[in-house]
Order: C-alpha cells, then structure tokens, then sequence
C-alpha cells in the first residue's frame, strides 16, 4: 500500500544511497506516518522532522520536504530554502506535494523564485484498505476544503484512486453520483479515462456499480449521536485510519496502546457493528464460555490436557484479553455518558421525527448551553435543530445565537458563519435581510445555483427530503436493535442514513428516473450512467465513495444493507469521520 | 507587445508578480541548452540503476521540466506495467467470484506497484536490468522530444482549446496560458475551468484574468462566478492578504462576508490591547451595514467584554489580599474567555466584592445581558468550585424579576420565559435533576441537597433522586409528606444511628400523626 510507492518515490527523488534528512509535515495519520517513517529508514534518511517555522538544522546534501499543498506550508518550506541556500548553496531540496501537485504550489515557489531551485514531485496515494470493505484516502482537509471553501482540487486525487481500480477490476459499467463534488470526481475520473489505454476498456467488470455521494447529501447523521459500537468507539476515543488509540485505563496498562480494529479480529467483527445497547451482554456471554473451556481444563487427563495446550490455550488467552479491552472500553463509555444522555436522544429523535414539542427541544439545548458543554456538542444539537427546522427563524437564530457566543466566546461569530456557509445553520428568513441581499445564505445558493437549477427552494429543506426519501421509517416498522433487518436500527428506529437508504434503492431495482426526481431534493445534480444495451452490467459488487468523511454508523447501516440485498458493497472514503470531527474543521481556533 | 513593452506602456502593474503564464518564457531556451549538455552524456551513463537519475538529474537544470516529465514517464511505463497487471489478474480474475472481489482488494493494492517503480524493482531483481535501461533510455528520449514539441504548440500563440488547455492543468502536464490573450478566451478559459470545478484550474485561470485585465473589468466578470470569487477570496486569506480579500467582497456587495473575514482579522492580533483596538477599527469600518446589526451588536459586546477582562486581570495579577485568591491559585487569566467563563471566575474571586469593583460578578451581570439559565447555571458552579452551595432563595435574588437588578437582565428573562417573568425561579429555570446532580458530583452536603431536591414538585420523583444521592434528609421528607410510616422505619435501617437524620426521623415517628 504506502510503502512500496513511498519507497519507490523516495529512491526515484534522492537516489538510494543519498544520505538525506527529510522535513516531514505528517499529513498521513496513524498506520501511515508509521509505515512512512519505517519505509524513510530503509532507505537512508537519516531523520524526520515535523515541518516548523524555524529550519531544521542542515547535516545533510538533501533534503526532502512531504507537505500538503497549502499555501502557508509551502511558504514556510520556501522561508527554509531560503535561509539554507545561503549558508549551504550546494544542499538539493526535494518537495514531495501529496496528493496533488496543484498550481498554487507551482505559481508560489515562482514567485519566491525557486522554481527550479527546488525539485518538485507529486505522491498520489491509492486507497488504504482499513478493512475488506472499507477504502479510505486519508484526506482529512478534503470536507473543509470543499465544502467551506469551495477547492474541489482534491476530487482529482479521488478519481485517480478510483481509476486505479478500474484499471484493476475493469471499468465499472453502472455509475450513480450525486453532488457537487462528486460531479467533479466524475469529470476527473473521464478526463483520466480518456488517457487510459483502451485494453482497459474491455476488460470485464469484476465490480458491476459505482456510487458517489457528498457528504452534503446527509448532514443528519453525523449530527446524531452514534450508537453502534464502532461508532461509539470513534466518538470516545477517536479511530485513526482503522487504529484506536486505548487510553491506560482501558488498556489496564501503564501507558495507552494502540489497537488496530478491522475483521481479523473476531470478537471486534461481531461487535462492532451492534447497537452499544447490546454489546456487553454480548461480551459477557463469550466471557463466560470461555471461561467455562478453561475450566473444564481442570477436569482434563494429561493427553487432554497435552492437547489443550498445543492447540487451544493460546486462542483462549488471546480471546479473554480483547474481550477483556472491550468491557473495559465499554465501561468507559458508559461512565463518560451524560446523565442526560437519554434526553439527549430523546430531543435528537424527536427532532428528526418531527414527533416531540419542539419548544422542549430548544429548552434542552439552551440548557445545555448554559452549562457550557462541549462546543462541538452544543453545535451539532444546534445545527441539527436548525436542518430539522428547515432553518431557524431570525428572531430565534439572534437569540440563540447570542446564546452560544456567551458560553463559548464571540470568537464563535466566525464558527457561526462557517456553519451557515456549509447550510447546516440557516436562517429561514432571509428576505428580512434587504439591504444588498448579503444575509449569509446567499453565497451557498449561490454557488449551488451555478450547479444546478433545480435545486429545492431554501424552505423545503431537509424534511421534504427526508419525506421523499423515506428516511424516517413508518410508525408499524418493527425494529429490532440488536437483531436488526432494517438500517434504522443504527438510530433506534428514528431515522435511516440517507447515502445508505439511496443505495439501497438503486440496488433493489427502483427505477432511475423515480430514483433521480428523488435525489433532486438534495443539494447538486445527478450523473447516473449505465452500460449500453448489451454488454455485460457486471457482478453485484457495488464501490461506494462518500466525499468528505464516512461515519462508522453509514458503515454498519452499509454493511447490514449488503446482507439484506445479497450484494457486495465496497465503501470507499475520504476519510472516516465523526460529527465532532466535521464540526471541529470548521471551528474558528 | 511582449510583457515587457506592456509594462513600459502601462507603467507598472500593482497585482502580485505574473505567476503561472510564464512557463516558457524566454528564458528557458537557457534552460534547453542546460538540459542537453546535461542529457547527451546521462543517456550513455552505465546500467546500474541511474536510470532514474536521467530525468531528474536534469530537472534540477531545467524547471519548466519537472512535471513534464514524470508524467510522462509516467504514461510510458504505464502500458508496459498494465500489461503484467492484466496479464496477472486474467489468469484469475474469470474464474473468481464475485465475492472475492472486496476481500482481496488490500492484497490487490498492496501487491500493485505504480508503473514506475516496478519497473525499477525489476530491474534491481536483475531480470533483464541492462536492457531495460536501454529501454528506458530511449522512451525518455522519446518523451523529452514529444514534451519539446508540445511545448513549441503553446510558446507560439497556438491557442489551444479550452477544455483542452483545462485538461491538462488537471493531469499535472505543462500548460501555458499566455496564448489565451482575449477576454472572451480568458473568460471561456475560467468557465471550462468552472465546468470541472477543479480547484486548481479555476485558481490557476482566474489569476491569469486577474493578472492581466484592470480591477474592475475582474470584478464585475467574478461577481457573474460565485464559485471562482469564493475560491479567490479563500486563496487570499491563505496568503494572509486579509485587506484585499475584505475589499473585493466588499465591492461583490458581500458587505457580511466581509465584516466577519474583518473581524476575523482583528481575532489574530497579538495582545489583547491590540485586539480591542483592531476589533474598534473593524467595527468601524465594516459592520456598517443595517443588515449586520445583530452581529455589529456582538462585536460591540465582544470590545466591552474585552476591556472588563483586561481591567479584571490588572486588578488580580498582583493582589494579595484577595483571599481566594491565595486559597485557589488561577490556572489562567480570564481575558480572551467567553462571558460565562468570566461570569464563573468572577463568582469564584469576587464574590463578595461590591458591585463597583470591576470583577464583582453582579456588576458582569448588569453590564452584559444574560438569560436566567446561564446566571444560575454559572452561578452554581463556580460557587461550588470554591465550595460553597447558595440556597435557591438566594439564588432568585439573581434573577431579573427582582428588585431593582439589572434592567438588562429581565429583559432577556422576558423573553426566555415568555410572560412567567413573575414566577421565574431556580425551579421553572433549571432542570432541578440536572442541579442535584451537579451539586453532588461537586460535594455539596446533604442538607443542601435536601433543599433542591424539595424543589420537585413529583414525589415519586423526589424519592428516586434522593435515593440515588444517598440524601436522607429528604427521603426522610418525603416519607413524612406521603404519611408512610412502615417505609419510614424500614428506611431507618440505611441511616447510621445517633446521626442528626436518624433522630430526625425517630422524631418524626414519635410526634406526626400517622
């Protein structure tokens, strides 16, 4: 995955026996920045450091800086180039631009007129399986990026993943994309099609559909308190590129451990799925078994017990000490729960079923603000109220508003309309707003109206989507949280992720174009393609890539839903993510 | 008229250096000639693994080369890496289900090696290394030749198509954009660029507009392309050039863009003195706006809170006599803090103070508006920090239906409790639960907690809670209240005997008619 391509850049960039010392700014979390430093020391680089203002002391002819293309990075490369060439004119200076080597980079190191005095390259990373079917690039700028600031550059980066599998498992004839910024990953994506050799074209499809949604198209769900395990996991402790970091507590150690989380793990596999609600019963049930095999140890003859021993006595520890970590990180989530956490859902659900006095609603939240809970919190019951409510009255945004400025600092003035920006905070009136049309919704219609012209009218909102969609599931829907067959169960039976629900449909057959008057209701326009009549329309294996973060609850609805429609479903990702996550990207620091 | 005559005619021009039109600029038939005195003798250099050194040796000579070239040995070696991939999977890939698909897709990437490398992992295997460099050699030469052409294409004002010009940007291949010298081109340029919503393209087009038409002609052909002027102003915000992304919202008419970049400006400045004073200048200059009223009002609220902080922290850095302050040493000053946050530190330190004094928290409380759910809230917990538990009836002193307190206050009370002003109390204001909770966890005695948990008007609910809290005072209540004798004495067993609730309850045995 990373390594051979790391290594292979870096033999490619300094040649395999340069000494070299290498500014790193870690863009890659987690497994990544690990493997990378490995692959660095197999190949002669002598040290890393995390890019600072200040250069790194020179020791070496070489140097190789890894950075993100953003400009301010770059500028502090340039400021060490600098100031190095000077003392040292004959040290060579590599600039690694991952994923893409975009033209700001290229246009500012002109303009500080290093161009050509440094070396320029590009490292495109290919997905990171976390897991069997989860792809994730590890992009975590790509939802603030895009969605706040409008720089879809790394859609580029996404296509060229994405037709690295083509190339691998042929073209896939059957395409739904839906969103701004997947209607750039499709224009890329043909774009580097074009450039493909042809062979490529007739190869059969391994994979038979393609789906592409925004994180836009559902702002819902990670708004929500997650409740499966794995999601839960992810809000407590956070997951990094499929790795958890245990605090000691957890871990019953001295220090915290890494642990990665993904299939090969049994117990985890059975879990990580599961509403929380049911999971330590769950645990406690293997416990016990397992329990009772060592037991039945103390009863064996010597030939039994011979046995145990060679074959079964290892798998047995090893199994009591994750399902040991997983109570233990259970409690922990227990006790970190709020005494309100049934509150909580309560108000979370009875805004997304439109079912519970809304008054009751704003009176939690604005308790919960007068107690100065986390800021990220506040904000997602906040932004949620508000989407629910398709947008907030201006007279009640002000009040409220002011609300959060007073807990959280006037600061927050900035994080307010980064919200409003992103249309998960809205003002529903805007029309009191005359003077020059300048309220704050203005630029998100704007741009969505550049794409698309049939877009709903800001008003419609999330519940006509939410109607249309059928998200939120009939009154007579039995649920059963803990043997779920609807993919409502992530949410207790209140509300279905959107991008899930969507895929299902097209799955089951509906129609595209019922399909497509559907998906109208959600911001952006619609590509849906399908093979011509004739050629083969591929297996029911179906790759689906969400823009700007994937939570682990759309995971486990996703996986649920691959039972239920007998299909293989692949997800591919920017990144994994939480609503705490995407909140914080656009906080103002 | 090359770019220098311009320049001459129209005197020097204000915007940001020329930055991505000049690829191929004159000056790169220097680099040409740099380029083959250094390629001819690497094209015969030994076959031991330098065949990666020919084309980047020579990128460090020539720079417009450096993407060129990689990619397109790149897409050379591509084919040939193809060609063992497919040739790999067919063998499998017609028998394999469907299934296997997703659970081999790590080991497929994993094992996958970009074109370029694995032509250099065959060659270091040593299968066939020397004429692969041979090879290798030749392709390069072959791909230098094919860029020296496509570069002749666009030095001579052939102007290429849009789109295709767009491409290229977006496949990292050289692109210039000097031919594209009419504003239609330049316009039809940044709409193709627009069509693809590749960030880079629009930047890279949309500065080549900038860069060579008069300000105005840009701005009016921006306010027609919200995505392009988004995508600029978040570009000159990287490049800390604040001023000139707050003037050219202002003159798209974003008068609330720009007021709040303004203020976000003003946020990064060094000290808080500083800040008040940019804060003021921002105020000033760019929240004139009717529409911004509500946020000109926050950013007023913002200055006034700032110099109260400031004048909080000159009064505590040094003092002392306050004697909480010797007894809880500060973890941190408290300018730069939201209001509840000083609101609780002003509860903590100056408690008692007299109104007048800067840190009184009752003098917070009249300055700035608050709702009666944040004044108890806070209130109550940053008294309990310092350990002290105020009775409720003190607490409704707090509240704005009393007295002559605050103005301010019951305004905004008016409004949270919509017309119950009259009744506003610690019981319809907080959720009593909540507080005996909070109240617990800060170890606040039982009989505090007695008198909040007699705030609840259900008894059933009282019992739980007091249960729950170990609080037998008022288990004790509600057992008087309900007239339950037989639980009473049941529950007498839970309470150490001799302590002040046991006789309580032994009392109330004896004395109340049951």
């Amino acid at each position: 995955m990373v390594t051979p391509r790391m290594v292979g850049l870096y033999t490619e960039t300094v040649g395999s026996s340069g000494r070299t010392r290498v500014a790193v700014q870690i863009t890659v979390s987690g497994v990544q920045a690990d493997k990378l430093t490995r692959a660095h020391r197999s190949h002669g680089v002598e040290k890393m450091y995390r890019l600072e203002r200040l250069p790194p002391p020179v020791q070496s002819a070489q140097r190789v800086y890894v950075v993100r293309p953003a400009l301010i990075t770059l500028k502090y490369v340039a400021d060490h180039v600098h100031s190095d060439k000077l003392s040292h004119p004959d040290i060579h200076f590599h600039i690694v631009v991952v994923p893409r080597l975009v033209s700001w980079v290229t246009s500012l190191l002109e303009e500080e007129g290093l161009y050509g005095v440094v070396m320029l390259h590009e490292f495109t990373p290919d997905f990171i399986p976390l897991d069997d079917d989860l792809l994730s690039l590890e992009m975590t700028h790509f939802f603030r990026d895009a969605f706040l600031e409008g720089d879809f550059s790394g859609c580029v980066s996404v296509a060229r993943a994405i037709n690295t599998l083509q190339g691998l498992y042929g073209r896939i004839p059957n395409v739904l994309a839906h969103g701004r910024a997947s209607k750039a990953v499709i224009n890329a994506l043909e774009i580097l099609t074009e450039q493909n050799s042809p062979k490529k074209m007739h190869q059969t499809p391994e994979i038979g559909h393609l789906f592409i949604f925004d994180r836009d198209a559902d702002y819902v769900t990670p708004l929500l308190t997650q409740l499966t395990y794995e999601g839960a996991l992810d809000e407590h402790f956070g997951i990094q590129a499929g790795v958890v970091d245990f605090p000691a507590e957890v871990m019953g150690e001295d220090t915290s451990r890494k642990i990665p989380l993904n299939s090969k793990d049994t117990i985890y596999d059975n879990i990580r799925n599961r509403h929380f609600a049911g999971v330590s019963s769950y645990l406690i049930t293997r416990a016990r078994e397992v329990k009772a095999k060592r037991d039945q140890a103390q009863t064996m003859t010597p030939g039994q017990m011979r046995d145990f021993v060679a074959n079964e006595l290892r798998t047995l520890q090893a199994l009591q000490t994750t399902l040991g970590v997983h109570l233990k990180a259970c409690e922990s989530i227990t006790k970190s729960m709020r005494l309100d956490f049934e509150t909580q859902l309560e108000t979370e659900y009875g805004l997304v079923t439109g079912a519970r006095n809304q008054e009751k609603a704003k009176v939690f939240l604005k308790d919960c603000l007068a107690r100065m809970l986390s800021l990220t919190s506040n904000l997602r019951l906040l932004c949620l109220y508000s989407l629910t409510q398709n947008g907030l009255s201006r007279r009640e945004y002000e009040k409220i508003t002011s609300e959060v400025l007073t807990a959280h600092g006037h600061k927050h003035l900035v994080t307010l309309h980064n919200l409003r920006q992103l249309g998960i905070l809205a003002v529903s009136d805007t029309a009191i707003v005359t003077a020059g049309g300048s309220g704050g919704n203005a630029p998100l219609q704007d741009r969505l109206a550049q794409v698309t012209s049939l877009l709903p009218k800001k008003g419609s909102g999330w519940r006509a989507a939410a109607r249309r969609l059928h998200l939120i599931p009939d009154d007579d829907v039995q649920i059963d949280i803990h043997n779920p067959t609807h993919m409502s169960y992530v949410f207790n039976g209140a509300y279905t992720p959107a991008i899930p629900k969507v895929v299902g449909d097209a799955l089951s057959g509906q129609g595209s174009q019922s399909l497509s008057d559907n998906l109208k209701v959600l911001p952006g326009s619609t590509v849906i393609c399908t093979p011509p009549p004739g050629s083969p329309s591929g297996p029911r294996v179906a790759l689906v890539v969400v823009l700007g973060g994937l939570t682990f609850t759309e995971v486990a609805a996703f996986r649920l839903l691959a039972l239920t429609s007998s299909t293989r479903i692949i997800l591919a990702t920017t990144n994994t993510t939480t609503g705490k996550q995407l909140i914080s990207s656009v906080v103002q620091e | 008229m090359n770019r220098a005559e311009n320049e001459a005619y129209w005197g020097s021009t204000d915007t940001a250096p020329s930055a991505l039109d000049n690829f191929f600029d004159e000056d790169s038939d220097v680099n040409w000639t740099g380029y083959s005195a250094n390629y001819s003798p690497s094209s015969t250099v030994s076959p031991t693994g330098s065949w990666d050194f020919v084309p980047h040796g020579t990128q460090a000579e020539i720079s417009p080369a450096v993407q060129s070239s990689t990619s397109i040995t790149d897409n050379i070696s591509q084919h040939s890496s193809f060609a063992v991939v497919d040739a790999g999977s067919a063998g499998n890939s017609s028998g394999k289900l469907a299934k296997g698909v997703g659970k081999a897709i790590g080991e497929k990437l994993d094992s996958w090696k970009p074109p370029s490398v694995s032509i250099k992992w065959n060659s270091s295997q040593g299968q066939g290394s020397g004429s692969c460099v041979q090879c290798s050699a030749k392709d390069n030469e072959i791909s230098q030749l094919k860029k020296r052409l496509e570069n002749s294409y666009s030095r001579y004002n052939l102007t290429l198509p849009p789109d295709n010009t767009i491409n290229r940007i977006l496949l990292g291949q050289p692109y210039s954009l000097e031919c594209y010298r009419s504003l239609e081109d330049k316009l039809a340029l940044l709409d193709t660029a627009l069509v693809t919503m590749d960030g880079s393209a629009i930047l890279a087009t949309l500065l080549h507009l900038r860069n060579t038409v008069r300000s105005s002609l840009f701005i009016k052909e921006m306010e027609a392309r919200p995505h392009a002027s988004q995508l600029y102003v978040s570009y000159l915000k990287k490049r800390y050039n604040h001023a000139e992304a707050i003037k050219f919202l202002g003159s798209l008419g974003k008068s609330e863009d720009a007021a709040i970049l303004a203020y976000e400006l003003a946020l990064t400045s060094k000290t808080p003195e500083v800040k008040v004073k940019n804060l003021k200048k921002a105020l000033e200059n760019n929240f004139t706006d009717p529409a911004l009223s509500h946020e000109t009002k926050c950013v007023k609220d913002n200055i006034k809170l700032l110099e109260r902080q400031i004048a909080i922290d000159q009064a505590d850095q040094n003092d002392q006599l306050n004697p909480m302050l010797v007894k809880y040493p500060r973890a941190a000053n408290t300018v730069d803090k939201s209001l509840l946050t000083t609101l609780y530190y002003c509860c903590m330190y100056h408690w008692n103070a007299a109104e007048s004094h800067v840190g009184s928290p009752m003098g917070l409380r009249k300055a700035h508006s608050f709702t009666d759910r944040q004044i108890l809230w806070t209130v109550l917990r940053g008294r309990a920090r310092v350990n002290h538990w105020p009775l409720p009836t003190e607490l409704d002193s707090w509240l704005g239906s009393k007295g002559l307190l605050g103005a301010l206050g019951s305004i905004s009370s008016a409004f949270s409790t919509a017309g119950k002003v009259i009744s506003s109390s610690v019981k319809t204001t907080l959720p009593i639960d909540q507080v005996v909770h909070t109240l617990s966890a800060s170890g606040a005695p039982a009989n505090i907690l007695a008198v909040y948990i007699a705030l609840i008007d259900s008894m059933d609910t009282r019992l739980k809670i007091a249960v729950n809290y170990k609080c037998h005072q008022a288990v004790i209540d509600v057992y008087i209240a309900q007239k339950d004798r037989d639980a009473l004495e049941k529950y007498m067993k839970e309470i150490p005997a001799g302590s002040p609730e046991y006789l309580k309850a032994e009392n109330a045995i004896k004395s109340v008619r049951w």
